[in-house]
């Protein structure tokens, strides 16, 4: 098998560093000759390198949609990108539930919901509910959480009220409408809720949805995002070992304390 | 006037913008050239992160980095630092972790670009303020990110500036209109009444207060209830209850469900201050026309306002014009547009 230079990672198609890859769009216009002429030419202004029609079809009348093989000569540095520790390693359900027990000593306590007018909850549910996603369980099954799933069209206040009376030490909010970024204004709402609150020391803050990224969520001011691919025991991992930092360094300080006096 | 003239006797100051690509961060690096051309020596942070080559939001939008010169102190993460790579000096490694990494404070042995990055709750953005002070800056400079108003507390920054745009509308008269609304929400006035502010200093909860001063304790997280808030029955039932104090948030929910008791009474709302208050869009005098009054006890000094008449991507109003609406309906704060010739020319002569 020949070495991938992962500081030189191009796409691949039938052999290393070949650069081909397929890529499909709609343009509206008429399906012709000239529209397959239009649609290599829109992969030229990509930067893609010798397209080619292979598939088109009229998807409606004035509507034509297309599949296209090209070559992208653009390459990236992995090497690069894995230093900044874009991943982390997840544990699986067993492992998180012997960190909790281990490490903090009782269950940790989330509550999540869909906020605002966003009716969406199969995103919140998908994590923290039962049965979980694609064989994966929701932090419900776990023993090391308890869990509160608000369910949707939550008000930010209704959510940190609830945080509030159960102590919660994470909160989980999902996001799928992003029109007019309406998740941006939710979101930040929360967070200076929490600020007004007094309380935005003493939890995580977590939110999740498809358009959600770790870097958005950084940018407006939460602990962690997570995004599609995302599996409950991704975010179990997150919220268990944060949570097993903190207690250590509690534990540590506390120490330091005993040995002034 | 220059902006730094009109941040005198500020010395945590707190750069805040009504939304992404108001130019928040050029009114930032206004006030570091202008700093650095009086040889004062400033110590900048962020509350998040920004700095950043590319919107995150949008990923067309290339943003301008912070460009910090050699004596600046910075608070960013580790990471950040090093990856600008301008030689440093580590002055303090700090407890507070960010999803960036642990932030740390250093000096800057030469000039150069910087993404910014530092704690992400505003009390560790004043401690970690505090602490750059103790180390001799003249003043910090706090990179506000986007509608986080929490850093804009007193308690926080001793004052702000906030930067407002095009971005906002592709209508000029909607654009000041919306800057005048938050602009009051921001200057909201102070309680006059020492003993309303005796009590909301003494009490550790939310309260009532009645004509002679008598307090009732609100039920805990109550104010946080909206419709469901039992405080309102309160009201509704005791017709001599004249002030709610709140020591956290007022929020958009509560307020509307007191309008519908409140019937020709007045009843008056007080908060620390504006950062708490979460009314939605409806404006202060909206709610005072129909009886609540909304009060803080600490007031925020907003100190400048910047414009910037480009919206990235859409569209560009005139500066001059944009700039006069704006001062004829916010008269007591300084407004510039920072990339003004006229200002910039200022700036040149220093």
């Amino acid at each position: 098998m020949n070495d991938v230079n992962l500081c030189d990672v191009k796409p691949y198609g039938d052999m290393l560093n070949d650069g081909l890859i397929q890529v499909s769009f709609t343009l509206p216009i008429e399906h012709s000759f000239a529209a397959n002429k239009a649609a290599e030419k829109i992969a030229e202004k990509m930067g893609l390198v010798s397209p080619e029609v292979i598939h088109s079809k009229e998807l409606t009348k004035g509507y034509s949609y297309f599949i296209i093989y090209a070559v992208c000569n653009h390459s990236i540095n992995f090497d690069e990108l894995k230093d900044q520790s874009f991943d982390i390693q997840y544990l699986d359900k067993t492992d998180i539930e012997d960190l909790i027990v281990q490490k903090i000593g009782r269950p940790l306590i989330v509550v999540g919901a869909s906020t605002g007018t966003d009716t969406h909850s199969v995103g919140i549910d998908a994590m923290l509910n039962l049965k979980g996603f694609d064989g994966e369980s929701g932090l419900e099954a776990y023993k090391g959480f308890l869990t509160y799933n608000l369910g949707s069209q939550v008000p930010n206040s209704v959510l940190i009220a609830k945080a509030l009376e159960v102590k919660a030490d994470a909160i989980m909010v999902s996001q799928t409408v992003t029109q007019q970024k309406l998740h941006i204004h939710n979101l930040t709402q929360l967070v200076d809720m929490l600020e007004a609150e007094g309380a935005r020391d003493d939890v995580l803050l977590i939110c999740g949805g498809s358009r959600v990224t770790n870097e958005l969520a950084k940018e407006l001011g939460y602990d962690a995002g997570f995004s599609r691919g995302c599996y409950p025991n991704h975010v179990a991992t997150y919220i268990a070992r944060e949570m097993a930092h903190k207690t250590e360094s509690i534990e540590i300080s506390s120490d330091m304390a005993v040995v002034g006096e | 006037m220059l902006l730094l003239d009109s941040v005198e006797n500020i010395k945590k100051l707190l750069i805040c913008g009504l939304a992404k690509n108001t130019g928040k961060t050029v009114a930032l690096n206004s006030l570091l050239e202008e700093s650095r051309r009086r040889s004062e020596v400033v110590g900048v942070t962020s509350i998040g992160r920004d700095g950043e080559r590319f919107d995150v939001i949008n990923s067309d939008i290339e943003k301008p980095c912070i460009y910090l010169c050699a004596g600046t102190l910075v608070a960013t993460t580790l990471g950040l630092l090093k990856e600008s790579g301008i030689s440093h000096q580590l002055l303090k490694r700090t407890a507070y972790r960010t999803p960036m990494g642990v932030v740390v404070v250093a000096r800057l042995l030469a000039d150069g670009e910087v993404e910014v990055a530092g704690p992400n709750s505003a009390k560790e953005i004043c401690k970690v303020g505090d602490d750059m002070l103790d180390m001799g800056v003249d003043r910090v400079l706090i990179d506000g990110a986007i509608n986080r108003k929490a850093a804009a507390s007193p308690m926080i920054a001793d004052g702000i500036v906030l930067s407002t745009g095009a971005v906002l509308d592709t209508d000029l008269h909607e654009v000041v209109k919306e800057t005048k609304n938050s602009v009051d929400k921001i200057l909201v006035t102070e309680i006059a009444d020492m003993r309303i502010k005796k009590i909301m200093e003494e009490t550790p909860v939310n309260v009532a207060v009645k004509k002679n001063y008598d307090v009732i304790a609100l039920n805990y997280l109550d104010s946080l209830m909206g419709e469901k808030s039992s405080i309102t029955e309160l009201v509704k039932k005791n017709s001599n209850i004249d002030y709610l104090l709140f020591k956290g948030a007022l929020c958009e929910d509560l307020a509307k469900e007191l309008l519908k008791v409140l019937r020709n009474r007045k009843l008056i709302c007080v908060v620390r201050d504006s950062s708490k208050l979460f009314l939605g869009n409806q404006s202060l005098e909206w709610y005072a026309q129909q009886g609540l009054i909304i009060r803080v006890v600490y007031p925020t000094r907003l100190k400048a306002i910047t414009v910037n008449p480009v919206a990235p991507g859409s569209h560009i109003f005139n500066s001059d014009k944009l700039l006069r609406m704006v001062r004829e309906v916010i008269s007591d704060v300084c407004v510039i547009n920072v990339c003004d010739e006229n200002y910039t020319s200022q700036i040149s002569v220093l």
